[in-house]
Formats: structure tokens, C-alpha cells, sequence
């Protein structure tokens, strides 16, 4: 993939994730939240899903961004593979 | 004649049925365009929070405008018939004028009451060639013309005894001596003297607290604020310079955080620059042959770029791709990061830090792709040499 591809993947996969941290505030938290049981064996998980949920957004985030800086590195050796094994 | 009229029946035919067609597809357009349109209003109308998602699109609207224009503050200008419309304003350093990007001057010696949305700090002016006006005066100006048994004119003596002044108010004789003030000097207590006097004073105290206990606030007028404009002491004065150096930080802030993209990219290419050479002398035995004639450092860059012209193309248009994502990213990113929880919150903090630093992610990225290149290069060429 290109860096140009790779840059336009980067933007919408960041609006996504924005989005998404956006439905997280605005409905998990503000709204369904105070729905969750507290006590019983749904308890846990959902109380573990107010701090996982952040964590998993900001990992996708920080991945994509990598992924833009790495791929755009490992696409330019490719170019030496491809020539010593054309 | 018999042709003419028919022709004329099968146009008006025609130009019948057309109509006919047309007036029985307009509802379904007409129906259609209003469907597309009630949802996203019914999705803002019904999407909960919603006036928390209008106020955080208010507060991202006055940053836009705030960012976009460079502005030091946004003034909130008040026209004749009451519309306010924000606009991108700053403090001329020489002139010491209020300057809206519009034309609009308001005079600035006493400096700019500030309040702020969000971050942005925000003036308030009424459309005149005049001060400006703040909710902290418009108060202060409600309660002076609301009565006299809501601010004193006081004057002050080194022994810490304070005293009321009768400044510009009708007295009935004798009505000084009842509440313990006096006017200045002695003057005799009457409305034909009193109305004239401007008795020397040292400071005006007003009560601010709301007539109705149980009110949460109080509506003001911010012309009637205008309009008792006063000039400020000079402590005040010093408050709003320090005000204004604050601002005028942020500014700068702003202003950094693109010098240091500029200076970065610079730096980009300079390292290019910089490498180039000694990447050109190390590939370049063969197309360094100074037997040619040519000289040997244009012959050696020559044989350097000529395989990285591709690639120096590629990055100039991604730099390009990446400035617009940038921007569009910034622009979406502003709407949805207030709505990422408090500030300090990891995801909002998080956001913030991607929306200062994208930019320079993404030019590290394309540079990165460059550099790279550069190097792969100068090993195939070093290794079919």
C-alpha cells in the first residue's frame, strides 16, 4: 500500500475511532452505564468495559499511526527485495 | 387552418400532460427533499445531550473562528437591533483600538473586559465607535440605575474612616444629615446647589447581590453598560495589560506550534540535502568519473537523483495529501473532542495531543518514506557497482 493509500486509511480510521470514543462518552457512559447491574455475574465485566474500552480505542489509535510511519518505511525496502529478486 | 389547429391541440396536449406529469412528480420531490432533510434533524433533535452537543459545536464554531482568523479574541459585536455576531478582533499595539477583521474599532485605552467560551477568550462590544462592554459592567451598570441605595460614592481618610459623598444627587435640606453623609465642603444642603455639585471622591462602591434572594442571576443590559461607561483606575488597567499578555501568549502558542512544523520540515530536507551528497560519493565511483569533464558534484547528485526523482515527486504530493488531511482532520477533530469526557480524561487527552501533533506525524511519515529511499538506493547502487 502506498503512503498515500496508507494516509487517507490513517485519516478515516482516526475519524472512526473519534467517532467511536465519541459514542463511548456520550451513550456508554452518560447513558447505558447507570443501566448495568451492581452486583451479580455481569457486574465485573461491565464495570471492567468503563476502563477497557478507552484503552482498546487508544491502542487501535496509537497502532494506526505507527502503522502509517512503519508501513510508509517498509514499503521503500520493499523496493530493495523486489530488485535483488525481480 | 384545420393543420394549425391541430397542431395547436396536440402542444396544448402535450404542454398538458407535462404538466400533469410535473405536478404529480413535484409532491414526491418536494416529499423527498423533506425526508432527507427532517433526518439529521430529527437525529440532533433526538440524539440525547443534545444541547450539550450545541453547546460544544458553539464552543468549537468560536474556536474556528478564533483559530482560523489568528484573532487574539473574539468580539461578540451588538447591533442596532439586537443581533450579535461574533467576530475574530485584536488589540492594535499602536493605536490601542479594538479591530474587528470587518473594520469595526472600538477604543481600547482601558483596556477589554474578557470573558471566554471554552478556551476562547471573548470581548463584548456594542456596533459604536466607543468602549467596549462586559456582563462585569453591564452588572455594575443595572445596579447603579436601578437606585441610589445601590452604590455609594465614598471618600476615604488615612485613618481608615470612610465617608459618603453626595455626588449629583437632589437632597431634600437636611436629607444629607439623616443617613451621615455630607457634600463637599459644607455646602449648603438644597436641590438648586446639590443638583451642580462635583464633590471630590475617592472610590464608588457598588452592592452587586441580586434584589431577589432566590433569583440565580440577573439580566443586563449591555448598552445600558455602554452607556455608563466609566474610566477605570489604573490597577484595573494593569489587570487588563496582564490579561492581554496572556492572550497574546496563547497567540504565540498557536503560532509556535506551526513554526515548529515549518521548522521541522526544514529540517527534513535539509537532512535530505545533507545526505544527499555523501550518499552520491559512495554510490558514485562511476557516475563521479571526473573524466567526463563534468563536474563531479553535479555529475554525482545527478546520478543520486535521477532515481530518487520518483520518489521526491511522490513526496511532494503526499506532503500536499497530508497538509489537507491535517486540516480536515483538525476540523472534524474539533467537534469531537469536547465531547470525549472531561479534560482530563485519557481519550480527550489523548485526541488533543493527536490533533496538536498529526501534522508532524504525518511529514515524519512521508519523510521517513524519503529517507529510506534514499538509503535503498544507495545500497543497490553500491551493490551492482
Amino acid at each position: 500500500m502506498s503512503t498515500f493509500l496508507r494516509l487517507a486509511v490513517t485519516f478515516q480510521a482516526t475519524i472512526g475511532i473519534a467517532i467511536g470514543a465519541f459514542f463511548y462518552n456520550t451513550i456508554f457512559l452518560e447513558h447505558l452505564l447507570e443501566f448495568a447491574p451492581e452486583s451479580g455475574p455481569f457486574a465485573a465485566p461491565v464495570g471492567h468495559l468503563e476502563y477497557i474500552v478507552p484503552i482498546v480505542l487508544l491502542t487501535m489509535l496509537g497502532a494506526v499511526w505507527t502503522w502509517l510511519i512503519y508501513g510508509s518505511v517498509q514499503e521503500e525496502r520493499r523496493v530493495e527485495q523486489q530488485r535483488i529478486q525481480p | 387552418m384545420s393543420n394549425n389547429n391541430t397542431d395547436d391541440d396536440l402542444e396544448q396536449q402535450a404542454e398538458s400532460k407535462a404538466d400533469n406529469i410535473a405536478s404529480s412528480i413535484s409532491p414526491l420531490i418536494v416529499l423527498t427533499g423533506k425526508t432527507l432533510a427532517s433526518v439529521p434533524l430529527a437525529l440532533a433533535k433526538r440524539m440525547p445531550k443534545g444541547v450539550a452537543i450545541g453547546q460544544a459545536l458553539h464552543k468549537a464554531g468560536i474556536n474556528i473562528i478564533r483559530d482560523k482568523s489568528d484573532a487574539q479574541f473574539v468580539a461578540m459585536t451588538i447591533y442596532g437591533d439586537g443581533e450579535v455576531i461574533p467576530r475574530p478582533a485584536g488589540i492594535d499595539s499602536e493605536t490601542q483600538w479594538v479591530e474587528t477583521d470587518n473594520g469595526e474599532e472600538w477604543v481600547a485605552e482601558n483596556g477589554v473586559d474578557l470573558c471566554r467560551i471554552g478556551d476562547v477568550p471573548v470581548a463584548f462590544g456594542v456596533a459604536d465607535n466607543h468602549e467596549m462592554v462586559s456582563p462585569i459592567r453591564a452588572r455594575l451598570a443595572e445596579k447603579i440605575d436601578s437606585g441610589g441605595e445601590n452604590w455609594r460614592v465614598i471618600r476615604k481618610y488615612d485613618s481608615g474612616h470612610v465617608e459618603d459623598v453626595d455626588y449629583g444627587r437632589i437632597q431634600a435640606p437636611g436629607a444629607a444629615a439623616a443617613n451621615g453623609a455630607r457634600a463637599d465642603g459644607g455646602v449648603a444642603a438644597g436641590p438648586a446647589q446639590t443638583l451642580n455639585q462635583t464633590p471630590d471622591f475617592d472610590d464608588i462602591w457598588v452592592d452587586l447581590s441580586n434584589w431577589v434572594e432566590d433569583a440565580d442571576g440577573m439580566v443586563v443590559s449591555m448598552k445600558k453598560a455602554y452607556e455608563t461607561t466609566h474610566q477605570k483606575g489604573s490597577s484595573e488597567a494593569l489587570n487588563d495589560a496582564e490579561t492581554r499578555g496572556r492572550i497574546a501568549e496563547r497567540f504565540e502558542d498557536n503560532q509556535t506550534k506551526w513554526a515548529i512544523y515549518l521548522v521541522l520540515t526544514a529540517l527534513g530536507f535539509l537532512a535530505l540535502g545533507l545526505f544527499g551528497p555523501s550518499l552520491a560519493a559512495s554510490i558514485g565511483g562511476s557516475a563521479g568519473g571526473a573524466a567526463s569533464g563534468v563536474n563531479p558534484l553535479i555529475s554525482t547528485l545527478g546520478a543520486w537523483c535521477r532515481p530518487m526523482f520518483s520518489t521526491y515527486l511522490r513526496a511532494g504530493i503526499n506532503l500536499g495529501f497530508a497538509v489537507l488531511l491535517a486540516s480536515i482532520l483538525g476540523f472534524v477533530l474539533q467537534f469531537f473532542i469536547p465531547m470525549m469526557g472531561p479534560e482530563d480524561s485519557l481519550l480527550r487527552a489523548s485526541f488533543e495531543a493527536l490533533d496538536t501533533w498529526m501534522l508532524f506525524l504525518m511529514i515524519s511519515a512521508v519523510l521517513a518514506a524519503v529517507l529510506t529511499r534514499a538509503v535503498v538506493e544507495r545500497d543497490l547502487t553500491g551493490g551492482v557497482r
